[in-house]
């Protein structure tokens, strides 16, 4: 069944978003991750402008990680408190993000730093995990891989302004989990991404965060983080398509309980080891746009009047 | 044939015509509406031959028909292996060119007209795509070449040379088909006359694609009112999450 976009300026196949939301929900349900990074490219294949696919995108990940945030707290599996902390970090990384992004798109720069970000970030992250996580599996260890592996950082343990975060039983400084909610905010809106698969990891090596904790907290962040950048995408430049958002929801917020439910009868260790697995397969990909030859040397893309020199 | 002939004829008659000098134009469908259902659509532009001076009544005529859709920015990429990397090294930029482009014809026009004749009249889509390159000169580079492939091979740019057929010596009908990723907007379609490879005519007819119902009352909130537009959005996704959380609550 064909559907005409309005905002988009194209015709899609309504099942293929559907289907496509329902297996990107179900990836973030699982792992705490928005999906933008798997979903936009799709989106891209199909003739969606880039710009309304990444502002359409961050809508989708809102209803989804809405959806999978609402599970995890009914589970008790949230941490609001650290979460709203985090959330507040991330907006204004996320403000700082946008207007970075701007300055590169003017400087043309942009698509160098996007990939090489992403394969930077992605690599040594999903490096990280895997290492970590297949050593644990190994020596069948119950203990938190972090707290015994992870040095005390001085000059960020020494931060002022120690607060105690009760659900999650850290004691920390409020400036490190807003230090970490700013960086993810910021690299999110840089990369064009809700920057979950970052988060996750940041939570889990850096705050130490218990693993029942992580994907429920980042969820929350993750909705109200994309919840400001979707309204700043809709209102600087009515890029948000909302039919199309619509329909990714429809099969994203489904998706998303389903990845909910499964990631309940996976253990905490397996959930990292197949997060780290699908992050070195992104990064892998854009390892493969970056290195090897891309078939045609030119591309072409609709741009806004305020881009032209 | 012959009926068909006449029905033709009859649709012709009782549509709104544009006068010109030697051609007149009508369109099967001079609004077309863009809904949420929009999978493309077929279009046909009649045109009657009137005024033959007798110098030319034994002359067969051809036609070429090119119709513009609205204009946009465009920017092109080129990428070049860069310590290992392909990265984007430089870049053009197109001002206010055309989003689709259909050269329709009886036959393919290097056969129907000279070179200059041609660029004159701008019929290739090359010249359209010279024409919105900023900062460049006239002859087409690599980026313009590439351009021009690019949007041939996504069906935006497209050369027809059989679309125009002749249904009497002074009476055509060019068909073509908006695609399904058409922008709403001015469509403007300009036909040309030769007789002999001399042009002995042309005319232009102006029509439109427009968004309706659901689709443009979202359009026009989008442009109209983002602020609403943005805090609908996401409060739709926001109740959308929530939906799916109670739905699937145990």
């Amino acid at each position: 069944m064909l559907i005409y976009l309005p905002i988009a300026e194209t015709t899609v196949n309504l099942f293929h978003l559907v289907g496509l939301g329902i297996v990107v929900g179900s990836i973030s349900g699982l792992f705490g991750v928005g999906g933008g990074f798997l979903l936009t490219p799709f989106l891209l294949i199909y003739g969606v402008p880039p710009q309304v696919a990444v502002a359409s995108v961050a809508a989708q990940v809102v209803a989804s990680s809405t959806s999978g945030a609402l599970s995890h707290y009914r589970r008790r599996a949230v941490d609001p408190k650290l979460g709203a902390v985090l959330v507040g970090g991330g907006i204004v990384g996320s403000l700082t993000g946008v207007a970075a992004f701007d300055w590169l798109s003017r400087v043309g720069q942009l698509d160098a730093m996007i990939g090489i970000g992403y394969l930077t970030l992605l690599g040594s992250i999903g490096t990280i995990m895997l290492v970590e996580t297949t050593r644990f599996i190994l020596r069948g260890n119950r203990t938190q891989p972090t707290a015994r592996r992870l040095k005390r950082r001085g000059w960020i343990e020494a931060m002022p302004l120690k607060v105690r975060f009760r659900v999650s039983g850290l004691y920390m400084s409020v400036f490190k989990v807003l230090l970490v909610g700013y960086m993810i905010g910021l690299i999110g809106a840089l990369l064009g991404i809700g920057g979950g698969f970052i988060l996750v990891p940041a939570l889990l090596y850096v705050l130490r965060m218990p693993s029942k904790y992580l994907v429920g907290t980042s969820l929350l962040h993750l909705t109200a983080v994309m919840a400001v950048t979707c309204y700043l995408h809709a209102w600087r430049s009515g890029s948000v398509d909302i039919l199309l958002a619509f329909c990714l929801m429809i099969g994203s917020v489904a998706g998303a309980q389903i990845g909910t439910t499964f990631g309940r009868r996976l253990p905490a260790e397996q959930l990292r080891l197949l997060l780290a697995l699908i992050v070195l397969a992104v990064a892998a990909r854009f390892a493969v746009g970056l290195f090897l030859y891309p078939g045609n040397l030119f591309e072409t893309v609709e741009i806004p009047a305020r881009l032209l020199p | 044939m012959r009926s068909c002939l006449i029905l033709l004829l009859a649709l012709f008659l009782s549509m709104g015509v544009v006068a010109a000098q030697t051609i007149e134009l009508a369109i099967s469908d001079p609004e077309t509406e863009i809904d949420s259902q929009f999978s493309g659509e077929p279009i046909t532009l009649f045109g009657s031959i009137s005024e033959v001076p007798s110098s030319l009544n034994q002359t067969p005529f051809d036609v070429v028909v090119t119709v513009r859709g609205p204009v946009r920015n465009r920017a092109v990429y080129r990428k070049a292996r860069r310590a290992g990397m392909f990265l984007t090294e430089s870049r053009a930029y197109y001002r206010l060119l055309p989003d689709t482009y259909f050269v329709l014809s009886n036959d393919a026009p290097e056969k129907i007209a000279d070179v200059s004749t041609r660029a004159e009249l701008r019929l290739a889509p090359m010249d359209w795509i010279l024409r919105a390159r900023i900062g460049r000169s006239k002859l087409p580079d690599s980026y313009d070449t590439a351009l021009h492939d690019l949007l041939l091979s996504r069906g935006q740019f497209e050369l027809k040379p059989n679309a125009v057929r002749f249904i009497s010596p002074t009476f055509f009908a060019a068909r073509w088909r908006l695609p399904n990723f058409s922008k709403p907007g001015v469509y403007t379609a300009d036909a040309y006359l030769f007789a002999d490879g001399v042009l002995v005519g042309r005319t232009n007819y102006t029509f439109g694609v427009r968004l309706t119902g659901f689709d443009l009352k979202l359009w026009i909130l989008a442009r109209n009112q983002p602020a609403v537009y943005g805090l609908l959005t996401v409060i739709i996704a926001v109740t959308m999450g929530w939906a799916g959380y109670a739905a699937f609550r145990r």
